[in-house]
């Protein structure tokens, strides 16, 4: 019996105390109690524990604490470089205008001698939308009226474009090389992945949403502070240099994933949708006037999937599912029950 | 100078900045929003340290930027006010707190020490059992370990907390009989 005293561990007394433990470890246990008032004094002591445990707060959360110093002190480092140059007695401010000179010196014999500045391309897209791939493989697929601006051959370690309108990205992956697209002011930075990037020339808001990988969304502001936020596969980021800050919103379900880049697969999908909201979202993609004659149809509920089709196609899989017909006139469509 | 050397910031940011974030969760309700707010008031931090001026301690001074910040960033209005009343009911929790009952805040403090000084896989397994509730098994798949090995750091986490807080205990007797 003494050798059986011996074997109770907190660990066994953990998992008595949380339910974890056996039936048969329950008895064990309790034969334990049992057996010394000592026995039960640890017990009581290690149960204590464990409730006092719970009454800090704020509660403590899952975080990695030396990833988070890595992350500072690069941050860190970076602004102490940044200062030298300007803060440091006069003796390096000359030092470094010499330097300055020279490397202006260099670059300007490199640039007359070997006459290569970058040219740089461009490719705009007006009433249709156009697919492209540029030098490093990544697919664009540039919406209507919008515009993208990339050097012919990209720089060593960078791969820069900029973007105005909306596009699709997929980004041929390259780790030594980010692909970084700026758009009023703001920058999305990749390594390879593919998501959709949206220009407001209104509000002048950014909005990215990612369909794989993941995407870090930023903008430096006058103070030369970053603002950021990382986004992964599902996630819609928004960005607004005039107002600052980077946000982030999960788009939940696969119906709102797909309806998000529309323009681009021309895919919709409604699961449980009413087909009032049904039809207010296809008014919104197709740009048309829908209007239901009858008022019991707005209630129906479809679940399907359509992917490029017309919206004269759309709407008669929707008739024949709901017994009804449909009628246009110049941009508006009318849709009615069958025996009207 | 509250700071001189990166060592001594170094020092502030690791025995804060569990804690920190998990003040910051209060308001964020999001693990990696919360860490991004604490890390950008260190960073503040650093760039400030030269014209500082602390009236109270470093950790209230981290404590009030950092919620600063979070109702900064919480957007909506409604959300924000609703806070507001939150915070006010906190104030008067932590004048209280600091007013009567000082040991045992030393006592939450030491927890939180030995709970962030633990090994990293202990530390998430102790806190997911504890704080998150999870069952062994469900801490088992979110860690992709194996059941017997969350008990076993179970049982040495509960092994640490009792040998360091018994000293603790120990250290307040001695204090009060002195």
């Amino acid at each position: 019996m003494k050798k059986e005293q011996k074997h109770i561990t907190e660990e066994q007394i953990m998992s008595y105390l949380l339910g974890e433990a056996s039936m048969e470890q329950n008895s064990q246990m309790e034969f334990w109690l049992a057996h010394s008032e000592a026995n039960k004094q640890y017990f009581e002591q290690i149960e204590e524990l464990w409730i006092n445990t719970e009454k800090i707060n704020p509660k403590p959360i899952v975080v990695n604490i030396d990833a988070a110093w890595k992350n500072v002190s690069e941050q860190i480092e970076q602004k102490n470089t940044k200062k030298v140059v300007f803060f440091t007695n006069k003796n390096i401010v000359i030092k470094s205008f010499t330097i300055a000179a020279s490397v202006i010196l260099l670059v300007g014999l490199f640039l007359i001698f070997n006459k290569k500045s970058p040219q740089m391309l461009s490719i705009s897209s007006s009433t249709e939308i156009l697919i492209d791939t540029i030098s490093d493989g990544s697919i664009i697929s540039l919406n209507k009226n919008s515009k993208l601006t990339f050097p012919e051959e990209f720089s060593k370690n960078k791969r820069i474009v900029k973007l105005e309108g909306e596009a699709f990205f997929d980004i041929k992956r390259n780790e030594t090389k980010p692909f970084i697209i700026e758009a009023n002011g703001a920058y999305i930075q990749v390594l390879g992945t593919s998501f959709n990037v949206r220009t407001d020339t209104v509000s002048k808001e950014v909005i990215v949403y990612v369909k794989t990988g993941k995407v870090r969304l930023y903008f430096i502001d006058n103070n030369n502070d970053t603002s950021d936020t990382y986004l992964t596969a599902g996630e819609k980021g928004f960005i607004n240099k005039q107002r600052g800050k980077a946000a982030k919103d999960t788009v939940n379900n696969t119906k709102e994933q797909a309806n998000e880049i529309f323009w681009f697969n021309k895919i919709l999908i409604f699961d449980d949708t009413k087909l009032a909201d049904v039809v207010n979202i296809l008014e919104k993609k197709y740009k048309v006037t829908i209007i239901i004659a009858d008022h019991s149809l707005k209630n129906e509920i479809l679940n399907t999937s359509f992917e490029n089709e017309s919206i004269e196609q759309i709407l008669e899989i929707i008739s024949i599912t709901f017994n009804a017909s449909f009628s246009k006139e110049n941009n508006t469509f009318t849709l009615q029950h069958e025996n009207n | 100078m509250i700071i001189e050397t990166k060592k001594e910031y170094e020092k502030i940011f690791r025995t804060h900045y569990s804690e920190l974030c998990s003040y910051a969760f209060n308001f964020m309700k999001d693990i990696d929003d919360a860490e991004e707010v604490v890390q950008s008031i260190f960073v503040k931090l650093w760039e400030n340290k030269n014209n500082l001026h602390i009236k109270t301690s470093i950790k209230s001074y981290l404590y009030s930027s950092i919620r600063n910040r979070c109702l900064n960033s919480i957007k909506h209005i409604e959300v924000r006010e609703r806070y507001k009343e939150f915070n006010k009911q906190e104030i008067e929790l932590e004048q209280n707190l600091q007013d009567n009952e000082s040991e045992k805040t030393e006592m939450e403090q030491k927890v939180r020490t030995i709970i962030d000084n633990m090994p990293e896989k202990r530390r998430r397994v102790f806190i997911l059992s504890r704080y998150n509730r999870l069952k062994y098994k469900e801490i088992a798949e979110e860690l992709s370990i194996s059941i017997k090995t969350v008990e076993n750091h179970m049982g040495k986490a509960m092994k640490t907390l009792r040998k360091e807080l018994t000293q603790v205990a120990y250290l307040i007797i001695l204090l009060l009989i002195c």
